[in-house]
């Protein structure tokens, strides 16, 4: 039999749990409940489930909510590839054209600023970033985007995003004496091989030897110029050597740099 | 106190390698990689070695009793399966 209630205060006057909600169906332990002042909170099989306190948070999975939403994730999410999902999910409609995501849009404002979204693309997905120039065309510029296979383009400000193409491995180091790395990325160490000889060993290896070896050799007290040549690339080191540069002859140099890109 | 990693090279001298101190990897653990594999190395400190490398091609050292024998490149990033390719 349903329950019709007049008057203005509804019903009141019990607060309950979340063992035992105030507001129930037939399930004794699901329903809603008040655990504290200007406080509303939902509970499902006698445990809370999400909450409204008392400055309008909403937290789900959370009793404390720090934010407009504040939602706690899985526990035991170790794993950022698979298919157990996080905290939140944004949903796209059924189309496989139409795109999921985040729109970022300022106080009193309708349109987008800024969007985070997915298509998918065959079997995969692809993941972009856009940025508006002018607030009335919304999102105006796609200015990075992740294909499917992980191939990463950015707009640079001209033209369309184009791929980008990363610095794998650099150092700088003192090849003369003792060689001293001033710094280094993806480099376990420098081989002194002799003279002006030197090898750079990765850290985390090429996906090939095809890569391209920038770099310069400079010493102070050499006045006819250095230059670097690359002796031998291979995918987990690449051998670089040091020349004085008017003749030709293999010298250590004070500071070399390497760059290798792929 | 810095230490190097020397090893004897094909030609016949000294090869001195120096560890990137930002790499994250232990200096063993760098001399495994890093010294071709069935080279025998010794760690040493940088002022075990002679501050003048003039003659750099001349400098031996005595590898009856090394620190280890490197495993080389390929050895050591097979055992990296999940490091992959950067």
């Amino acid at each position: 039999m349903a329950i019709t209630i007049n008057g203005t205060t509804g019903i009141a006057g019990v607060d309950g749990s979340a063992g035992t909600p105030a507001i129930q169906g037939s399930d004794s332990n699901t329903g809603i409940f008040f655990p504290a002042a200007d406080t509303i909170a939902f509970a499902e099989g006698g445990v809370e489930a999400m909450r409204i306190d008392s400055s309008g948070n909403v937290g789900i999975g959370t009793s404390s909510p720090g934010a407009k939403l504040d939602v706690n994730g899985p526990a035991s999410v170790t794993s950022f590839t698979g298919t157990t999902r996080l905290g939140i999910t944004v949903r796209g409609s059924s189309g496989a054209t139409d795109y999921s995501g985040i729109d970022f849009i300022g106080n009193n404002q309708t349109n987008p600023l800024a969007r985070i979204a997915v298509l998918s693309t065959g079997g995969g997905s692809t993941l972009s970033f856009g940025t508006s120039n002018i607030y009335a065309n919304g999102i105006t510029n796609t200015a990075v985007s992740i294909d499917p296979t992980g191939v990463f383009a950015f707009n640079s400000g001209y033209g369309s995003a184009a791929t980008a193409y990363g610095c794998r491995a650099w150092v700088n180091f003192n090849g003369t004496g003792t060689v001293a790395i001033r710094a280094s990325g993806n480099v376990t160490s420098i081989t002194d091989n002799g003279t002006g000889n030197y090898t750079v060993n990765f850290t985390t290896a090429m996906p090939d030897a095809n890569y391209s070896t920038t770099g310069t050799a400079r010493s102070s007290g050499v006045s006819n110029g250095m230059s670097l040549g690359t002796i031998t690339p291979a995918t987990s080191s690449v051998n670089v050597g040091t020349t004085s540069g008017s003749a030709n002859v293999s010298l250590d140099t004070s500071e070399v740099c390497v760059a290798i890109f792929r | 106190m810095n230490q190097q990693i020397i090893y004897p090279n094909d030609e016949g001298w000294l090869s001195v390698i120096t560890p990137a101190p930002e790499c994250g990897l232990s200096i063993e653990e760098i001399a495994r990689k890093d010294v071709p594999a069935g080279k025998p190395y010794h760690i040493i400190n940088s002022d075990q070695l002679p501050t003048d490398d003039m003659f750099f091609n001349a400098w031996e050292a005595d590898f009856s009793n090394p620190s280890g024998h490197g495993i080389g490149h390929d050895a050591w990033f097979a055992e990296q399966p999940a490091k992959g390719e950067v």
